[in-house]
């Protein structure tokens, strides 16, 4: 009788064990970069820290990749429900603003409850933008540090030397435009125009910043006004491609990889696809430096950061954090960099795996060093960043003089500043 | 005039309902929100007319309806002459019927995205087979992403490649309708193709082509993907239609109230449009029933 008993306890025990164990599914709203980060995609060795946490929990990870505009769309429209099935986010530092803050569970009790791997170790800068009214909102993931990526075997072709100062740069990249004779254009700079990130990288070389960390606005600076010239002047003269103001991330891409561009400003971890043996005409012929500066040894390197958030409205917050937890731990940070990630631990760069797969690691170490935040974060950001846009544009075509968007770019910057504060 | 029993009414009831919550419920609310301030995370504040005039005091505004205003009359009248042309061809008898009518359906199958990106390839200025063609041809550089009228007669190229098969196929249905016994009977009485043409059908198919043309001018007046997926509008804004000027109002900046302001105006402007044809529609009918 005892043994029958026993038999059903275990019997009746282990069935509430199969029950306890059924999977759970977290919706992940991410950029497919971050997915890739996190799981390694389809890259031959793959590091899959997300699959490896989602099997050790029982947990199967439902993500929903989407490109910038539209992710934050979904997302910010998701936290607007009464209950979201989105559990975690990533979001791009100049969408957490207060307005959308008040969207996102505060981190902090989680954080206490359960602290993440030296938090500390994540960059500073990094760390206080994701601080909005004294909560912790989101948890820096992904940077992506802007530098200036160059065809070695191109510039050999045309004899010229890899530049060292902004000037060098400019008569290299003006020295690099040439015609093949088969009618292709080879274009001594491309850069996508259609973006605010990479036009302000241009721009900061010259010192140039749009506004600041206290949101003042810069915009009417001579500095700025010189850049500007600089970029009207490359897109005159035909060094900068002919639909610069169009062009595409996948059509710099490949531009690149089909020896269409000598220079190329891009994130550093943009040379894993500019080298791709099965892609590109040049592999481990495009190498990658820190955007120059006239100031020897002083790099110009405009960065944006993706961080990891838990909309507030998610019934699963503590599944979620876990995977925060996961994600941004020291090793998995060395991990996801092999994966192709921008890594937000300054101390990554040091980890001879990184040192030994990744030839940029010490260039990008020091980007990062001198990395300044393209645009912060005020609840006008998006707006600031399309009338930017905007004005950059008409100056590079010769819409307006570089003298007439500068100031109308201050005037209307100023005016968004103001109606955010 | 008959009058309808309950059993019709009650027949009719499913098909109002579905209007009154996919439709008619959105659209007030849609209307409730352009009266109020609205963003993400926070409610709703009451603003009376504010966003209508934040709108109708921006040049951004007037600067899309105007490329609005320009795109979607070129798109729709040069569609309806294509289709017409087409449709009396096929009226008149091609050969291979059954294959020449799959080709000219066939950019209807393609999902407008898909689409509009092989288009945008094809024209890429550097290394598009079309652009380069043109090139070649000695043109010039066919740089249209950089010229808001070249760029904007990009937009109405693929939008009417895209939309042409709807509008002919109402056409030639129409075209179709028209008695054979009216064409043999202007042929006994000597009438060359033309005027058989210029004298049956097309007055027969002008009810055809009134409703392609209210089809045609709502759909086209809410035209986005072909600029967003080309231009986004760009450059410097130049080639913003209404409907872009809309979706970075409400969903890149989070503006719901002029967002809102501006999908009114638009339904608006597509209904002042459209109630023209509708008038000649309504007084043909009139006529009909004399």
């Amino acid at each position: 009788m005892l043994r029958k008993i026993l038999a059903t306890a275990v019997l009746l025990a282990a069935a509430g064990s199969v029950s306890a164990q059924e999977p759970r599914t977290l919706t992940i709203i991410s950029h497919n970069v971050h997915k890739t980060a996190a799981t390694g995609g389809d890259l031959a060795d793959a590091q899959n820290i997300a699959g490896e946490w989602a099997e050790r929990n029982n947990v199967t990870l439902n993500w929903v990749t989407l490109d910038i505009g539209p992710l934050h769309d979904r997302l910010l429209r998701e936290m607007s429900l009464g209950e979201t099935s989105v559990d975690l986010a990533a979001v791009l530092n100049t969408r957490v603003v207060p307005s959308v803050a008040t969207l996102l569970e505060p981190l902090g009790p989680h954080m206490e409850a359960n602290p993440i791997e030296d938090f500390e170790g994540i960059s500073e800068g990094l760390r206080e933008a994701t601080v909005i009214n004294g909560n912790v909102v989101a948890v820096p993931y992904r940077h992506a540090t802007n530098a200036l990526h160059y065809n070695e075997t191109l510039l050999e072709e045309r004899g010229v030397a890899v530049p060292t100062t902004l000037d060098e740069l400019l008569a290299a990249a003006r020295a690099a435009t040439f015609t093949r004779d088969d009618g292709t254009r080879v274009y001594g700079l491309v850069t996508t125009l259609d973006t605010h990130v990479t036009a302000l990288q241009f721009l900061s070389a010259f010192g140039a910043v749009y506004i600041d960390a206290d949101l003042n606005v810069h915009a009417n600076s001579p500095e700025m006004i010189a850049g500007l010239t600089e970029l009207a002047n490359l897109y005159k003269e035909g060094v900068l491609p002919p639909n610069v103001t169009a062009l595409g991330l996948d059509e710099l891409i490949a531009t690149m990889r089909e020896g269409r561009g000598v220079f190329a400003i891009n994130p550093f971890s943009r040379y894993t696809a500019l080298n791709d043996p099965a892609a590109s005409l040049y592999p481990g012929q495009i190498d990658v430096m820190p955007f120059p500066t006239n100031d020897p040894g002083v790099a110009s390197a405009n960065t944006e950061f993706w961080s990891w958030a838990i909309p507030a409205n998610s019934t699963q917050k503590d599944l979620a954090y876990d995977l925060i937890r996961e994600l941004s731990g020291k090793d998995a940070t060395v991990r996801a960099a092999l994966n192709g990630n921008g890594p937000v631990r300054p101390a990554a760069y040091e980890d001879p795996r990184i040192i030994e797969k990744l030839p940029y690691a010490a260039a990008e170490s020091i980007g990062l060093r001198d990395a300044s935040v393209a645009v912060p974060a005020f609840a006008d950001a998006v707006e600031a960043t399309t009338v930017f846009i905007e004005e950059m544009q008409a100056a590079v075509l010769g819409l307006k003089t570089p003298e007439e968007a500068a100031a109308s770019l201050q005037t209307r910057a100023e005016e968004l500043v103001a109606r955010s504060k | 005039m008959r009058r309808l029993n309950p059993a019709a009414i009650l027949m009719l009831v499913p098909t109002h309902l579905l209007l009154l919550v996919v439709i008619a419920l959105p659209s007030i609310y849609v209307f409730w929100l352009s009266l109020n301030e609205s963003t993400y995370g926070s409610d709703l504040t009451f603003v009376g007319l504010d966003n209508y005039v934040t709108v109708l005091t921006s040049s951004y505004f007037w600067r899309a309806a105007l490329n609005t205003l320009i795109v979607v009359n070129a798109v729709v009248y040069i569609e309806l002459l294509i289709a017409i042309g087409m449709a009396a061809l096929f009226l008149g008898g091609v050969r291979y019927p059954k294959i020449m009518f799959a080709i000219v359906l066939m950019p209807y199958a393609i999902s407008e995205v898909v689409g509009v990106l092989v288009w945008k390839i094809m024209l890429n200025s550097g290394s598009g087979v079309l652009a380069r063609t043109i090139e070649s041809l000695g043109f010039g550089m066919f740089n249209w992403s950089v010229s808001p009228p070249l760029a904007l007669s990009v937009v109405t190229l693929i939008s009417i490649w895209h939309h042409l098969p709807f509008t002919f196929l109402l056409i030639y249905a129409g075209m179709l309708a028209i008695p054979k016994s009216l064409y043999e009977a202007a042929r006994i009485d000597g009438a060359t193709p033309w005027q058989e043409f210029w004298r049956i059908t097309l007055p027969l198919t002008i009810p055809a082509i009134l409703i392609s043309l209210i089809f045609r001018f709502v759909f086209a007046f809410r035209l986005f993907s072909e600029v967003w997926l080309l231009t986004a509008g760009g450059p410097a804004r130049l080639t913003e239609v209404l409907a872009v000027y809309l979706y970075q109002s409400g969903f890149k900046y989070g503006e719901f109230g002029t967002a809102s302001a501006t999908g009114w105006l638009m339904v608006i402007g597509s209904l002042g449009v459209a109630s023209i044809y509708l008038w000649a529609m309504h007084r043909r009918m009139l006529k009909g029933n004399d």
